[in-house]
């Protein structure tokens, strides 16, 4: 049971009974370095996108926590996500970011390693080491990670005892597909991800994920420009009636109401999802597409997209997809979707690099491309104006953590809805329907304590 | 002057590839005139007058900025034309300009502060008389709030600048490509 070097038990940094949590969490060194070893080096977390490693020997260099893997397509065009790190001395093996090798070789001293980690060669083999290293060949490798897949989103995972990657997913598998895999062919990014940095803690980001309170303040410009809050006095509009849901193991996802947020004109009462989908498809995709959706999905699950479809879905401890049906972003007046997965490596206690992927439909015709990646560029990402102001909020509350006054504050979740599942929702894990209130969220903290204390 | 200044070459090929025309002298006048117009558009910016920019700006303008990626020497260019910074044009910078001026935007209330220095400017003869190609290095430091730490960001721009009829420069294209793979800054609510 982790004890902090003042004698606090991590335990104690969390009031369940208050939904509590302290904001030093945010500050400590001490804290950023057991979330480093107990949640960054036994999570899944996400790596690349499959469709950036077309090909065999496709390789990206990324970051799981603070070490550097590389995520590389094999001849036989598996995945090997391998640490970065020679098993012979520690250099950085791969210096680009991206690129295509038909082995890695060390610059070092010129260990050799193949797409999958295995130890090939050394120079001067012989009369360096006899048969010593063809002896230990299988004990040489670079260290590998289990991976996953998710919507073409490769997931890694440093610890080999982990749970495996469906079994991380659990009940969000369902809702996670019915936003995501919903084509034939699915979807594809459209390049490497942005990257930028923040000057906040990445848990401020994490748990903020299923926090909808926060649009109608802090996004209060997106309602001015007529993206959000088309009626600022009605929650409905700044998405905030619908469904949240949680799971113990810290997932979240937020589904906004589309009966009350979208207007279906035309359409009666008893219109089939299909036709209500057709009318106003989800996030990237056209009509063409939905007509495939009944390939792929379940009842359940295009009846969730067509009433009640995921916004924001959040996986812990590092990942997030948004998918947002119609925004501005243009004085032309048009909306168009925001398609992005994201992930956030924590540099230190109050930095984190933030990733953003952008996604289309592999079958998207080029205008809908070109609409998904102009829309969601000018809304989220580094100079997304929606997420522009949530850099705000992040940077400011790590800006009060710097005192030992400010940092003996609380984060409060007592606004709860509770278990409230409606009889025609076909979702599972922890549901909580009505007015985004903080139940999601402190599932999320839950969670983290479970990680941080036991 | 034929080599790759401009990740996006036109396709069509009438239109001379960018930086293809003659070199301007940097004593000519049109140079000078070129010159002028980068470091008044960096003053307005600087001063956060974003409607004054706005008028500097051709109605017709592509406004973007890739991403970089860290390649080695022989694999090809190290940025990225399929993922943009921005990706913007009249309307769209219109929009946040219009964000930024007239609604409650936190990112840009209070303004962070902005330097932009420009320099290495270098001019072509565009492929119209009236259009002129123009690379320039920039660096831009920016403060926020009480911070003492400054956020740098360098890049080298490949413009466009079209002299309207009544001898107005504007600015008609602006591909940004940044330095950094990382941006080392929180967000881009500023321009470049």
């Amino acid at each position: 049971m982790p004890r902090l070097k003042d004698g606090t038990l991590v335990r104690d940094l969390f009031n369940h009974d208050k939904r509590e949590v302290q904001l030093r969490v945010h500050h400590d060194a001490e804290i950023f370095e057991l979330e480093m070893e107990r949640i960054f080096a036994k999570s899944w977390l996400p790596v690349a996108h499959e469709s950036e490693i077309p090909n065999p020997g496709d390789f990206v260099r990324r970051y799981m926590g603070q070490d550097s893997c590389l995520v590389v397509r094999g001849d036989d065009g598996r995945i090997s996500v391998l640490l970065n790190a020679c098993s012979h001395r520690g250099m950085a093996l791969c210096r680009e970011e991206k690129g295509r090798a038909a082995n890695f070789k060390c610059p070092y001293h010129g260990w050799a390693f193949s797409k999958e980690g295995r130890f090939m060669a050394a120079p001067f083999e012989k009369q360096m080491y006899g048969d010593q290293l063809r002896r230990d060949a299988d004990d040489l490798g670079l260290v590998t990670a289990k991976t996953g897949m998710l919507a073409g989103m490769i997931f890694a995972n440093w610890d080999h005892d982990a749970e495996s990657f469906q079994d991380y997913l659990g009940d969000f598998a369902w809702y996670l597909q019915a936003a995501l895999e919903r084509t034939n062919r699915g979807l594809e990014v459209v390049g490497p991800p942005q990257r930028h940095i923040m000057r906040a803690n990445w848990k401020l980001l994490a748990e903020q994920l299923a926090d909808g309170y926060h649009a109608r303040a802090l996004h209060q410009s997106a309602g001015d420009m007529g993206t959000l809050g088309h009626n600022p006095n009605d929650p409905a509009s700044w998405g905030l009636i619908g469904i949240n849901v949680s799971t113990p193991g810290g997932h979240t996802l937020r589904c906004i109401d589309m009966r009350l947020a979208y207007n279906f004109e035309g359409l009666s009462a008893e219109s089939t999802a299909e036709q209500r989908l057709t009318a106003i498809p989800p996030p990237g995709a056209n009509p063409e597409m939905v007509k495939e959706f009944g390939q792929n999905l379940s009842d359940g699950q295009i009846a969730l997209i067509a009433d009640t479809p995921p916004l924001v879905m959040g996986l812990f401890p590092g990942t997030d997809f948004f998918t947002l049906m119609s925004v501005s972003g243009s004085e032309d007046g048009s909306h168009g979707p925001v398609m992005v997965a994201r992930t956030w490596i924590p540099r230190a206690p109050d930095l984190f690099e933030m990733l953003t992927w952008i996604l289309v439909e592999k079958d998207a015709p080029e205008e809908l491309r070109e609409k998904t990646k102009r829309t969601t560029v000018r809304n989220f990402g580094i100079s997304g104006y929606i997420e522009q102001d949530d850099a705000e909020a992040w940077q400011g509350i790590q800006k009060s953590v710097q005192g030992p006054i400010g940092r003996k504050l609380t984060g409060k979740y007592q606004a709860q809805v509770g278990i409230v599942k409606p009889d025609d929702f076909h979702g599972g894990g922890d549901v909580h329907a009505g007015f985004s209130r903080d139940d999601a969220q402190w599932a999320w903290w839950k969670r983290y304590a479970e990680v941080m204390s036991n | 002057m034929t080599e790759t200044l401009n990740p996006d070459q036109p396709s069509d090929a009438s239109v001379p590839a960018f930086g293809a025309g003659r070199r301007l002298r940097a004593t000519e006048p049109r140079y000078m005139e070129v010159l002028d117009f980068l470091w008044e558009e960096a003053s307005v910016l600087d001063r956060d007058d974003l409607i004054g920019w706005k008028a500097m700006l051709d109605q017709a303008i592509v406004y973007r900025m890739p991403v970089c990626v860290t390649r080695k020497r022989h694999s090809g260019e190290s940025f990225e034309t399929a993922t943009m910074h921005f990706d913007e044009d009249y309307l769209s910078i219109a929009f946040r300009i219009r964000r930024f001026v007239e609604t409650q935007a936190w990112a840009a209330d209070p303004p962070t502060r902005a330097r932009r220095f420009v320099t290495g400017v270098r001019v072509w003869q565009g492929a119209t008389p009236d259009v002129f190609d123009v690379t320039s290095s920039l660096l831009l430091v920016r403060s926020a709030d009480d911070d003492y730490r400054t956020d740098i960001l360098t890049a080298e721009r490949f413009d466009r600048v079209r002299f309207a009829a009544d001898g107005t420069p504007l600015l008609r294209d602006r591909k940004i490509i940044a330095d950094q793979s990382t941006i080392g800054t929180h967000n881009l609510a500023v321009f470049l």
